[in-house]
């Protein structure tokens, strides 16, 4: 049968509820830089409901394009469910950039190196109190707690890539790299911060200037 | 052997020093004086002795080396514009008044030095855009933070600038003046000269807006940083998760819902998991003890603790659950897949699971790995092992070891 794959897989990555971004659909994101293949995902998707929704124009994800209440209950509860997931998030985030010693946040395309993780872990105590944190968080703490903490680096590690937020470049590989995933989450707390302020603390001046994590 | 040979020879003998000093700056004497023949340099004139008892590199030398290696120790410093043209200008009136006194093998001498300082110039020129760029499409290379990468790029702008105004003080017009129109140097300055007078302009130009462009995206990263220290101030100081339905109300405020929130994320939860990477016995528990019920909607465990079905490990007999508690079992699988969104995530760390296991797969574990149960007694579910069949689940094997049926 003679037909578009690439739309085709496109279309299907983007209705399971994928986000299609340079680390891990490649192929499709490569697709999606074009605005007549663009265009066409869209118009398929209007057809469901639905459109191609993209972070900062780079990650590209499906949404719906309507809203009434019954849609706005499911955000609700979406939104509910999705409380729990970024709180690992906002620890896993906030472990890589004290390991890296950058002020930046983690974006997509970053190299995560196990090997210089499991180093860091070895000198600073505090960044193996800080992986437990996180792995509280993700309820994988009770079922490894006498492991080493490069065994308890890779549970860490191997949850967030169970989740899609870092990729595995290979599988004999000591490297993940940050996926569209991470950018989903980090757009959501951006928005919020942003229109919801006054439920956030505001940082102090020194913090502000100092950005020191 | 030809006098530049000669030189590369000594200089390659004594490479070890040459670098040294090339990255101190200068060297002592003392730990000179060890390498015999280091004075032959000296001679060449690519290095000397201060009245501080030390060794420099003539300058000259350090910026050949720095344009072989590619260093950055020069990539602060633009190209001196204004010194370069004045020595063309003077340079053309020594050649003018050199040849108007037919004096023409030093016009000779004079042309030759307009000529290699226009190259010089137009070289110069070329290297710091180069390095500009290098330094821009580096990105974050030389350094790690955020405020160094901003400061960075604020220096490299103000050299651009600069540069920029520098360029403006290179007038053709005036030395082909100067000149008298001579066709001996018009190709020289109005080709090389204005074409690297222009290219410079070019490649500053466009590389002060990529500059301008990430100022932007370090103060939008700034301002991200920002934005995820105060949202994790808030996690760390609310652990419920009830503090964040608060921070995060929904209702009135349809009209300013984002597509990041109207996603279609929540279609496929019942893939099947990946035989290459089975859920073992002890994920299953981890899973299951992390199960937080709604508790309006279900009876409190310990009501039918002491009528769980167990097998007796002395006798092998079964004790069966009463019908009574079955139903609650029952009843607890059901309101755990009806208390949550769209009646199918069972619980947020079944969701955490995703792709990886099926809802009735849960369920099934649920069912016969945390209470305990022979699955024959689920009216929703039935698990069989693989191979010799066992009419009774004795929880002691792996996903992969039995196939799971839903009784529809």
């Amino acid at each position: 049968m003679n037909y578009d794959e690439l739309f085709a897989k496109t279309v299907d990555t983007l209705l399971s509820g994928h986000i299609i971004c340079p680390i891990a659909y490649s192929s499709l994101r490569k697709y999606l830089s074009l605005d007549l293949n663009r265009d066409k995902v869209n118009s398929h998707l209007n057809q469901t409901g639905r459109k191609l929704s993209s972070i900062e124009g780079e990650y590209y994800y499906c949404s719906f394009n309507y809203l009434n209440n019954s849609r706005v209950k499911q955000c609700r509860d979406f939104f509910k469910h999705n409380q729990e997931k970024i709180k690992p998030v906002v620890g896993f985030i906030n472990f890589i950039m004290r390991t890296s010693g950058d002020e930046r946040v983690v974006d997509v395309g970053d190299e995560i190196h196990i090997n210089r993780l499991a180093d860091k872990l070895e000198t600073d105590f505090s960044l193996t109190n800080e992986l437990e944190k996180v792995l509280l968080a993700t309820k994988k703490s009770t079922s490894a707690k006498k492991n080493s903490p490069y065994d308890r680096l890779m549970v860490f590690m191997n949850f967030f890539e169970a989740q899609g937020i870092v990729k595995k470049m290979n599988s004999d590989s000591a490297i993940y790299t940050c996926t569209g995933k991470l950018a989903y989450h980090v757009a959501m707390i951006e928005f919020f911060v942003e229109n919801h302020s006054e439920h956030f603390p505001e940082l102090e001046d020194k913090e502000q200037m100092d950005f020191e994590l | 052997m030809s006098a530049l040979r000669k030189f590369f020879t000594i200089a390659a003998k004594h490479c070890d020093l040459i670098e040294t000093i090339s990255v101190e700056g200068e060297l002592p004497l003392n730990d000179i004086e060890a390498d015999k023949g280091f004075d032959l340099l000296c001679d060449y004139g690519v290095a000397y002795r201060t009245s501080q008892n030390s060794v420099r590199l003539v300058s000259d030398f350090q910026a050949f080396i720095d344009l072989v290696l590619k260093t950055d120790s020069l990539s602060s410093v633009n190209i001196d514009v204004s010194t370069i043209w004045n020595r063309i200008k003077h340079n053309i009136k020594a050649y003018n008044e050199l040849t108007s006194s037919g004096q023409f093998e030093d016009a000779l001498k004079s042309k030759r030095s307009i000529e290699d300082s226009v190259y010089q110039m137009v070289e110069g020129l070329k290297r710091n855009v180069e390095l500009l760029r290098k330094r821009i499409e580096n990105d974050f290379g030389y350094v790690t933070s955020l405020s160094a990468k901003k400061k960075e790029n604020d220096l490299a702008l103000y050299e651009a600038d600069k540069l920029i105004s520098s360029l403006k003080i290179i007038n053709v017009e005036e030395v082909l003046e100067l000149t008298n129109g001579s066709s001996e140097f018009y190709l020289l300055f109005r080709n090389d000269l204005m074409n690297g007078q222009l290219m410079a302009l070019e490649g500053l130009n466009k590389a002060i807006d990529v500059m301008k462009a990430h100022m932007f995206r370090y103060r939008k990263l700034e301002d991200r940083a920002k934005s995820f220290k105060r949202f994790k101030a808030f996690v760390d100081e609310n652990v419920g998760l009830q503090a964040l339905d608060e921070a995060f109300p929904f209702d009135n405020e349809v009209s300013v819902l984002p597509d990041l929130l109207n996603v279609s994320f929540m279609e496929n939860l019942t893939s099947y998991p990946d035989p290459d990477q089975p859920i073992l016995r002890d994920a299953y528990i981890d899973i299951v003890e992390s199960i937080q019920l709604d508790k309006n909607r279900v009876e409190p465990v310990k009501a039918c603790e002491p009528s769980l079905g167990v097998i007796n490990e002395t006798t092998s007999d079964i004790v069966l659950e009463e019908p009574k508690s079955r139903l609650w079992i029952e009843k607890l699988l059901i309101a755990t897949i009806e208390c949550k969104p769209n009646k199918i995530a069972v619980c947020d760390t079944y969701d955490a699971m995703e792709m990886q296991v099926t809802l009735h797969d849960y369920l099934d574990v649920m069912y016969c790995e945390l209470l305990n149960l022979p699955s024959s007694k689920s009216t929703h579910f039935e698990i069989n092992t693989l191979g010799d069949e066992h009419p009774i689940y004795n929880g002691n094997f792996d996903i992969n070891e039995m196939t799971i049926c839903c009784k529809v």
